[in-house]
């Protein structure tokens, strides 16, 4: 983010049109394609630039390609920034659905149902490889690893809501840090 | 008049989908089926089921497909502009906060206990989308391969999701 000048908003909207066109299964298979152009082949972004904007945009409404396109076309290239990543994010689908609506009958479902077979275990490998390349950066405390451990469990068992977790870590953030700098200027 | 109506009835939507994706398939179907018409509980069903095979979050395919039904190509853009609207608002008003205080000690600390848990988030969704998915020994293999290509390799996600359509068509 300190190189501003260096986004291009055609650019950004490119990058968003490749998230928008292949996102499946839910939102966050598409993370590695985000984490692949903006950090590492463009470098307008930092791993924990990246997983922020992953933890904020999950506290407020709307689906994770579309938030995070708004997010990060904001904080790289302002108002017009945002706009041409959300532009990108959801063109792939209004034309694909479009199209569909449109004709419906001439489509072949077969075919389509034993592509999309494929796709889905695909789909797992890429949710956790997003979950793997994070975890390598962020999880360096046994504390961390113990806070992740228990995040993932409480969503897998109970459901519980990811905006309840994420602002659950944050006061664990706030307080347990608050406790490191008092002790830190004791010594 | 039908696009006022598809944008306030979109954007009330898009405004309570918190958790997106299937959180808001309920949501969905108390407004657009149960209180307005618009689509009967088979279209409904029907649009779930393209949702999920296309790409795209299931609150924008279904903003696209309902508008298109109600209004033709302009009802789809409307629709699903009130649909990104109010994301679009709040998601805006966060990263301006964030660039503002991104040096304040607070932000810092928040985000230090909310990074682990963004790791756990997405670990749960690859477990829960594993425990649906991967029933057989090829969409283990399928699963298997995948994965070290993306750690091991630098070959692009999206290719890698274009050869598993064709993998799913020759094989599964």
């Amino acid at each position: 983010m300190d190189n501003q000048k260096s986004v291009s908003l055609p650019k950004l909207f490119g990058i968003f049109f490749r998230v928008g066109a292949f996102t499946f299964g839910g939102g966050y298979a598409m993370l590695p394609i985000i984490q692949r152009e903006l950090v590492d082949k463009q470098g307008w972004l930092k791993e924990e630039d990246f997983i922020d904007m992953i933890g904020l945009t999950q506290s407020a409404p709307g689906p994770v390609a579309v938030n995070s396109a708004i997010y990060l076309g904001y904080r790289l290239g302002g108002l017009g920034g945002a706009i041409s990543s959300v532009l990108g994010a959801v063109l792939p689908s209004l034309l694909t659905i479009m199209a569909i609506a449109w004709a419906l009958s001439r489509y072949n479902l077969e075919l389509l149902n034993h592509a999309f077979a494929g796709v889905r275990p695909t789909v797992v490998s890429l949710i956790t490889y997003a979950a793997w390349t994070m975890g390598k950066k962020v999880l360096k405390t046994p504390q961390k690893v113990v806070l992740t451990a228990i995040s993932a469990a409480l969503i897998v068992a109970f459901k519980l809501h990811p905006a309840v977790l994420i602002i659950s870590g944050a006061l664990l953030g706030l307080t347990l840090n608050g406790r490191a700098s008092k002790e830190g200027s004791k010594s | 008049m039908i696009f006022w109506q598809l944008f306030y009835t979109f954007a009330f939507i898009g405004s309570l989908a918190f958790g997106g994706g299937y959180v808001m398939i309920p949501l969905i179907d108390s407004q657009v089926v149960e209180k307005l018409h618009w689509l009967t509980s088979t279209e409904f069903a029907d649009i779930v089921a393209i949702a999920e095979m296309t790409p795209g979050p299931i609150a924008i395919n279904t903003a696209t497909f309902v508008g298109f039904k109600m209004a033709g190509p302009l009802g789809s853009v409307i629709a699903t502009i009130g649909v990104v609207v109010p994301s679009f608002i709040i998601v805006m008003i966060l990263a301006k906060l964030v660039t503002r205080f991104s040096e304040s000690p607070y932000l810092q600390a928040a985000l230090g206990g909310i990074r682990p848990v963004v790791v756990g988030l997405i670990a749960s969704a690859a477990w829960s989308f594993g425990a649906k998915t991967l029933v057989d020994l090829k969409s283990w293999i399928l699963a298997g391969v995948m994965l070290l290509a993306l750690v091991k390799t630098k070959i692009s996600p999206i290719l890698l999701i274009v050869a598993s359509f064709v993998i799913g068509i020759l094989f599964f």
